[in-house]
């Protein structure tokens, strides 16, 4: 390393391989898990939130907006793992909470 | 390669960019603000992104949100930029991590060009005419690792059987526009447009097209997706056409030139 690169001047050599290696490793590890998630430059690319929900009380079926109790609605969100517990927690009388995936055959079935 | 660290580029396009996303910056607060006040509303669902993160409250989001104001009038105006625009890029970095519902990946794109905008000026002389090359090479590299992974990602099922443009086109469309072969199709090529997109910005014979062809991509984008999503693209697309001028900064040894005018890679201090 010459002279004139200094122990003050090396931070930008450091900080610019970091910044590189972050900025490709982060995508290509989002790459092997299930899609969409964030950081990873996924932008529309699949969806991870319902097409159709429906609450479960005893006999009854009551659909209700994917978008329910959710400030922003995003394609991305981790929908089955934050929403089905908080749907069940909110809607006490709630035996179970069905819904339907994009592009599924089957409707799935979350119970309470 | 450790030459590159040494080399400087003119400032004058760096702070015209600076200020165009600067200006981007205050839109996006707009935006964030309308999110935020619903994300942070106690009936809605928390959807943490790291776990164990807590939320939010309205109280410490109304101390962020004008920080992240002031910090975005700052940095458009060219004032104390070095702090302003750490302050900006720390402020929308850490909104990034809050809540998923907070998240896009225009706000992270925005973050990191503000990161390396700010870089670029560190450790300069404020009334330099230049500031330093390796941030700027970054911002180039960042585009197109943004346009890669976003026609990679977009390879499989669900986007290929065209859902996801079903789901987010305008509704106004004729039916034709709907049908499963044309959606299909229509995803096949806007892989095909980013793949082309990350690459050729770096070859001399492509670059021109490849600023047409960008330019079209992201109007085409935000004139024919659901306006529900309109305000967000609108962001996404002047942030990433804010990096293609970069693009066309010649490198001539160790001068650089712009629009021909060799530029020495010296302090160049006003008399």
């Amino acid at each position: 390393m010459p002279d004139s690169v200094t122990r003050a001047s090396r931070w930008p050599i450091v900080f610019f391989f970091i910044y590189l290696a972050v900025q490709i490793a982060l995508p290509v590890y989002h790459l092997f898990r299930p899609k969409p998630t964030r950081f990873g430059w996924q932008m529309f690319s699949a969806a991870s939130v319902p097409s159709r929900v429906w609450i479960v009380s005893g006999n009854q079926l009551e659909e209700i907006s994917p978008g329910a109790y959710i400030g922003y609605f995003r394609a991305d969100l981790q929908w089955e793992r934050y929403a089905l517990p908080h749907l069940c927690r909110v809607r006490s009388q709630a035996t179970a909470i069905r819904y339907f995936m994009p592009l599924d055959s089957v409707v799935r079935e979350y119970r309470c | 390669m450790l030459k590159l660290f040494s080399e400087l580029v003119p400032a004058r396009p760096i702070r015209l960019i600076q200020r165009v996303i600067g200006a981007v910056c205050l839109l996006r607060v707009i935006e964030e603000y309308r999110v935020m006040s619903r994300v942070l509303n106690p009936q809605t669902i928390h959807f943490p992104v790291i776990e164990g993160l807590p939320s939010l409250t309205l109280g410490q989001a109304a101390i962020m949100l004008p920080l992240w104001f002031g910090g975005a009038v700052a940095f458009t105006i060219g004032w104390k930029t070095r702090i302003s625009g750490f302050v900006l890029a720390a402020v929308m970095g850490y909104t990034l991590l809050i809540d998923q519902q907070l998240y896009a990946s225009n706000l992270y794109l925005l973050c990191l060009i503000v990161l390396l905008l700010t870089l670029a000026e560190v450790g300069r002389p404020a009334e330099s005419n230049f500031v330093w090359r390796w941030p700027i090479l970054l911002l180039q590299i960042q585009l197109s690792i943004v346009y890669f992974f976003a026609a990679v990602t977009k390879v499989n099922s669900i986007y290929l059987k065209g859902y996801m443009l079903g789901s987010n086109l305008r509704k106004d469309f004729p039916a034709a526009v709907f049908m499963p072969r044309m959606l299909t199709a229509l995803a096949v090529v806007s892989i095909v447009i980013e793949l082309f997109l990350a690459g050729a910005l770096w070859v001399r014979r492509l670059k021109k097209s490849a600023v047409v062809i960008g330019v079209l991509f992201h109007v085409t984008m935000v004139v024919t997706l659901t306006p529900l999503v309109a305000a967000q693209l609108i962001v996404f697309a002047v942030a990433c056409l804010s990096i293609y001028p970069l693009f066309f900064l010649q490198k001539q040894g160790s001068d650089l030139t712009v629009a021909g005018v060799s530029l020495r890679s010296k302090e160049c201090r006003p008399r």
